[in-house]
């Protein structure tokens, strides 16, 4: 049993009652099919975890936005190519996460990335929570903006592991087959980009970090 | 701390392990009893769980507004710029890249009808005979039976699987050439796209497409020019740096000839409808052996042979007798490979064309990314027989200059290492990548020499000999004579088949690809 907290159960809402009852492979049975109501469906599962992932991939929220359409597109393309021993968000993430590296390799706005974190923070919407003080709230945008600087600063083999993990609740498994490397280094990768986070916020993690 | 530094270092390595509950009970017990006597490991544990908090508190970011319709406007617009655009010369934008996509398809498509339809002269002469596909089939009806003396129905097969190791079974089917396309049509299946799923080349190509940057844009502007399809890339290439123009100048006579090749090559395959007549002039301008067939060991050509019925049921007799392991080995096969396919190599791909020469041979070489793989190698092969008389006129004007011209293009290394028919490992990889891909190319190995084998062993006991066998693991082979039984090797007992006539016309072979 994990005891780390969660957050993989956390999606958006779907918007057809019957769409809703289908699992993510026979959604992407009726994709195969070209019934593109049910890329709606996807969407909205993964929409807003895809956009996350990839926002803290790259940084850039332009390219995140660009790369999850890009994402779901090829969803779509190429859902005959999908096999369903694997699960869906696997494959997904899969996808998104091989666009956003061949875009921080090809654009090198990994560089340009560093280069927004030297110099101003970038605007941060957290539209899906609220704390119950202004003061909190501060603070909260604070670290989570810390945090995100943070996790920029990982390399992407880190980052990517991290944040499968921890966005996505991905076992190790998955993230292995995700990033195709073998599960040993998934642990060495994971351990190691939390215990640089742990380095980078030390001061926002609080004495014990 | 001094004298527990070591335990410590120990605990702390386990750390992620043991909050992700990944730990044996006795090394999470010891983990247990070491932050109970030490606090300063304490304070680390706490800190990687505070660490998690935070990442659980991270609020989601809301995707773009109009998510679901950009989507959907992308993909119908992906749709539009169909194959009789490019014929007609319309609506071609942005990326010359397509024109040598649909080439690389077509020419494929080419190979795989080389060894996958009868000739034209069995069609004059009015013969039915069937291509006999030890294929990828959905449909498993005749598995395990011997070959069914259908030909003369021609009972259509699928050849196009499209990779799913759920379908992927060796199964005997006879298969005629016109119901075969209209198997795929009524598939709606557009038959580049087949191809392209056919014929997938997985390689390291985010690495390659890096490679290739300085030269890309130049070819791809020249591309555009040479086609003369698109007034907007002739102003983004006019506002091209000089150096890239030079480089376009460069590298135009190879451009030139890669647009022939395309130009050709396209024109054929953007008339859907006059499909099967660009089968029956790539068929007719193939020379084939005509009292022989081709057959393959390949698992990955999946194959088979076209001939005479005679022959070919010869074959599709002992087909059976590869065993069951051996087939869901090669759906093992296929998941690797899906899983390093699915991932970095679809997309980013550079399209080139590369002509050389083998031998004595003309070659067209068609490839999507440059990257040595079994696929390319398929593709090369069946490219070297399939594709001769198309490649012929092209290969005329393939100067030495000309060939250093395409080197340039694939970065000289590419050619050499193709010519090695090396695999995928030559070129520098990311690591993550590399590892997937190796660990597939080892398993495409072991599973390509196991199944040679067994094909081998069934084919030993027919009445055939081998006349040449390819570096692909396709043979060249026909009917032994009679009068030459004692050349023959491994011959385990006599066929009813040995009656068979040995003056057969073979026609080709079915190349289908289990992707």
């Amino acid at each position: 049993m994990s005891l780390w907290p969660g957050r993989a159960e956390r999606r958006g809402k779907s918007p057809a009652a019957d769409l809703e009852s289908l699992t993510d492979a026979q959604l992407v049975e009726r994709l195969r099919d070209g019934d593109e109501s049910s890329l709606d469906e996807v969407i909205g599962r993964y929409g807003a975890r895809v956009r996350t992932y990839l926002g803290l991939l790259v940084r850039d929220q332009t390219w995140a936005e660009d790369l999850t359409q890009e994402t779901f597109v090829r969803v779509m393309e190429n859902a005959a190519t999908y096999h369903p021993q694997y699960p869906f968000s696997v494959w997904l993430f899969r996808i998104a996460r091989n666009l956003a590296i061949d875009l921080l390799r090809r654009d090198k706005i990994h560089q340009r990335a560093m280069d927004t974190l030297k110099s101003e923070p970038q605007a941060f919407d957290p539209r899906s929570r609220r704390s119950s003080s202004p003061l909190s709230q501060l603070e909260e945008r604070e670290l989570n903006h810390q945090f995100e600087g943070a996790v920029q600063r990982l390399p992407e083999s880190f980052r990517t592991v991290f944040l499968l993990r921890h966005f996505e609740g991905m076992s190790y498994e998955e993230i292995a087959d995700v990033v195709g490397v073998p599960l040993k280094t998934v642990s060495t990768r994971l351990h190691r980009a939390r215990t640089q986070l742990r380095h980078y916020l030390a001061s926002y993690l609080g004495a014990e970090a | 701390m001094t004298e527990s530094s070591h335990p410590c270092r120990e605990i702390r390595a386990l750390a992620s392990l043991y909050l992700d509950g990944r730990l044996e009970a006795d090394q999470r017990q010891s983990v247990q009893e070491h932050l109970r006597v030490c606090p300063a490991c304490v304070l680390q544990v706490r800190g990687l769980q505070r660490l998690a908090r935070v990442a659980q508190s991270y609020p989601w970011m809301e995707p773009p507004q109009d998510l679901f319709q950009s989507v959907r406007k992308t993909l119908h617009r992906r749709r539009q710029s169909t194959l009789s655009d490019l014929g007609t010369g319309k609506k071609w934008r942005r990326h010359g890249r397509r024109i040598l996509d649909l080439a690389i398809a077509a020419s494929v498509l080419a190979a795989a009808f080389f060894l996958g339809l009868k000739t034209g002269r069995d069609r004059l002469a009015g013969e039915d005979s069937p291509i006999v596909a030890l294929a990828p089939a959905s449909d498993m009806s005749s598995q395990g039976k011997p070959a069914r003396d259908d030909s003369k129905d021609g009972i259509p097969a699928r050849i196009g699987s499209t990779g799913d190791p759920a379908r992927v079974e060796m199964a005997l089917k006879p298969v005629s050439l016109e119901e075969t396309v209209d198997d795929y049509r009524e598939a709606g299946v557009d038959p580049v796209q087949l191809a392209r799923a056919a014929y997938v080349v997985f390689g390291d190509l985010a690495t390659i497409d890096r490679l290739r940057e300085p030269l890309r844009e130049p070819l791809v502007a020249a591309q555009l020019r040479h086609f003369d399809l698109d007034q907007n890339a002739r102003r983004w290439l006019a506002h091209r740096p000089r150096r890239t123009h030079q480089a376009v100048e460069d590298l135009r006579p190879a451009v030139e000839l890669i647009g022939r090749v395309s130009r050709r090559v396209a024109k054929h395959d953007a008339r859907a409808q006059d499909w099967l007549a660009f089968q029956k002039e790539v068929v007719e301008k193939s020379y084939l052996p005509r009292t022989s067939a081709w057959v393959c060991v390949n698992p990955r050509v999946s194959l088979l042979s076209a001939g005479a019925p005679e022959l070919l049921k010869l074959v599709g007799e002992v087909a059976p007798q590869i065993p069951e392991t051996d087939r869901s080995s090669i759906a093992q096969l296929l998941s690797v490979k899906d899983a390093f396919v699915s991932g970095a190599a679809r997309k980013n791909v550079v399209y080139a064309f590369e002509c050389t020469r083998s031998g004595d041979a003309c070659r067209l070489i068609v490839t999507r990314d440059l990257r040595p793989s079994i696929d390319f190698t398929i593709a090369t092969s069946l490219s070297t027989a399939g594709l001769r008389e198309i490649a012929a006129p092209f290969m005329n004007d393939l100067t030495p200059e000309l060939e250093r011209s395409i080197a340039i293009i694939c970065e000289g290394q590419n050619i050499r290492v193709l010519q090695d028919s090396q695999t995928p490992h030559d070129l520098e990889a990311p690591d993550d990548l590399r590892s997937l891909d190796e660990q597939a190319a080892g398993m495409i190995k072991e599973l390509r020499n196991r199944h040679a084998e067994l094909v081998r062993r069934m084919l030993r006991t027919l009445p055939i000999e081998i006349l040449e066998e390819n570096p692909l693991g396709v043979m060249h082979i026909r009917l032994r004579d009679t009068d030459a039984d004692s050349d023959a090797q491994g011959i385990e007992e006599e066929s009813e088949a040995s009656s068979v006539d040995p003056d057969v016309e073979a026609s080709g072979s079915d190349d289908d690809d289990d992707r």
